[in-house]
């Protein structure tokens, strides 16, 4: 056949069918969005001090603007997207406790009920933990080990497809942890876990733990070509820590080199 | 020019927010081409919606250093969409604020876009060859920058862009001859 593929990979993506609709209000959504991570990035400088505990607890709970019920294209599920991206933080005198938004979303359970804040004592602690999450070790996150085939994980229990991904990385997040996901690979099973955030390695580093934690846990550490620190472990599997550009790990995985589900 | 000495007396007391209403404008006015970039990239249009939005959070939370580092805070944006569904891909689906993604299937018209094959084939490729094949033909970029965006060397792109090529020559010759 004499398909130029040049020619026709410009024509795809001239193709006006790419765009995709501009929602009313995305704009104030984005602007909002990018105040809260300003302001969250400001009350973490500002707080500072080794006492300030600083939790991520599941209580804003956001749902997505796209209804669970709502059809979606062909070959595409819309998953009900929970984002629990709250931080509580701690002070001597006050807790700041989040409007509890729940009733808006029941799936993976993991917003944990906030308890009423009892004020007995001089501090209220409201903060409320998840359920115990399971270590992230070098064979793998609570059921799922890397290696694992697609059927094994699957048979876990534990894990919720997605309809994005590849042939070479099939994509799921786990059940009760929609924050985290797995990426497994039809040849090589499971390559690639990004747990929870209430996740920890075995030394003790996870989401929220600081450079120099991070540091004085793995101080053999290297860094890759985007950034990330890479912690070796046997058989060609790594834990990988990104710190987004600020001083926090705010990315976890762990992940072998055959894994293709990025760069 | 008194609106003017209003708008520089404005800018004085609100400091920041007025960065903020620079950063809406830029938002207002990139958003669509970002979405039909961010649909190429990742191949579904929800994926962009969140990819795109959360690459301009993150630049509005930073917004007056971008424009004071970056320059070309579209340009900047748009590397840091590909870098950002490069190195990782989809980590947590987020809510959906940006796009209005057509709810019924029976729109078929716009997705039998779904069923082009050439599209479907770019869709099955591994994120980071398809990064290289959208830079390279919908951005037009050479190699050498190619390599800059993604921080890989020139023979990465080189060889993941023949990978990829050869992916697409294969899968469009099957489903030709399926015909």
């Amino acid at each position: 056949m004499g398909m130029d593929i040049d020619d026709e990979l410009r024509r795809l993506f001239a193709d006006e069918r790419l765009d995709v609709p501009v929602r009313p209000g995305a704009t104030d959504a984005v602007v909002t969005g990018a105040g809260r991570r300003r302001k969250r990035r400001h009350a973490v400088v500002a707080a500072g001090g080794a006492l300030t505990v600083a939790v991520l607890v599941a209580g804003g709970v956001v749902l997505s603007g796209m209804t669970n019920s709502s059809s979606s294209p062909p070959g595409q599920q819309v998953v009900p997207t929970m984002s629990a991206t709250l931080k509580v933080t701690t002070t001597p005198s006050s807790v700041a406790v989040p409007p509890d938004r729940t009733g808006s979303n029941s799936a993976g359970g993991t917003a944990g009920t906030t308890k009423p804040s009892t004020s007995t004592g001089k501090v209220t602690t409201s903060v409320v933990k998840p359920p115990a999450v399971p270590e992230l070790r070098p064979a793998g996150f609570g059921k799922i080990r890397i290696g694992m085939s697609i059927a094994d994980a699957e048979a876990t229990g534990d894990l919720v497809r997605q309809d994005n991904g590849s042939p070479e990385c099939t994509n799921y997040t786990f059940k009760g942890y929609p924050e985290g996901s797995v990426g497994i690979s039809a040849t090589d099973g499971v390559t690639a876990i990004f747990p929870p955030h209430g996740a920890r390695t075995p030394e003790g580093i996870g989401h929220g733990s600081t450079l120099a934690e991070f540091r004085t846990a793995y101080p053999a550490a290297t860094t890759d070509q985007h950034g990330y620190r890479i912690v070796r472990l046997d058989q060609g599997k790594v834990y990988s820590f990104g710190f987004g550009g600020g001083s926090k790990v705010d990315e976890v995985v762990l992940y072998t080199d055959k894994q293709m589900c990025f760069g | 020019m008194s609106a003017m000495i209003e708008i520089i007396a404005e800018r004085d007391l609100q400091g920041e927010n007025v960065g903020m209403d620079e950063f809406a404008d830029f938002v207002a006015g990139a958003m669509p081409g970002l979405l039909r970039y961010g649909h190429a990239l990742t191949g579904n249009p929800h994926d962009a919606a969140d990819l795109v939005q959360g690459v301009l959070e993150k630049i509005g939370s930073r917004w007056s250093s971008v424009v004071r580092k970056a320059g070309d805070p579209l340009a900047y944006t748009r590397r840091s969409m590909a870098n950002a569904h490069v190195s990782r891909w989809r980590r947590t689906r987020r809510e959906n604020l940006v796009a209005e993604i057509p709810e019924a299937p029976a729109d078929r018209v716009r997705y039998a876009f779904e069923d082009e094959p050439l599209w479907q084939a770019l869709r099955s490729l591994p994120a980071k060859q398809r990064a290289v094949v959208v830079l390279r033909y919908y951005e037009g970029l050479s190699e050498a920058e190619i390599a800059h965006t993604l921080g890989v060397s020139a023979g990465t792109v080189k060889s993941q862009a023949s990978k990829a090529m050869g992916t697409l020559r294969t899968r469009l010759g099957a489903s030709a001859e399926g015909r």
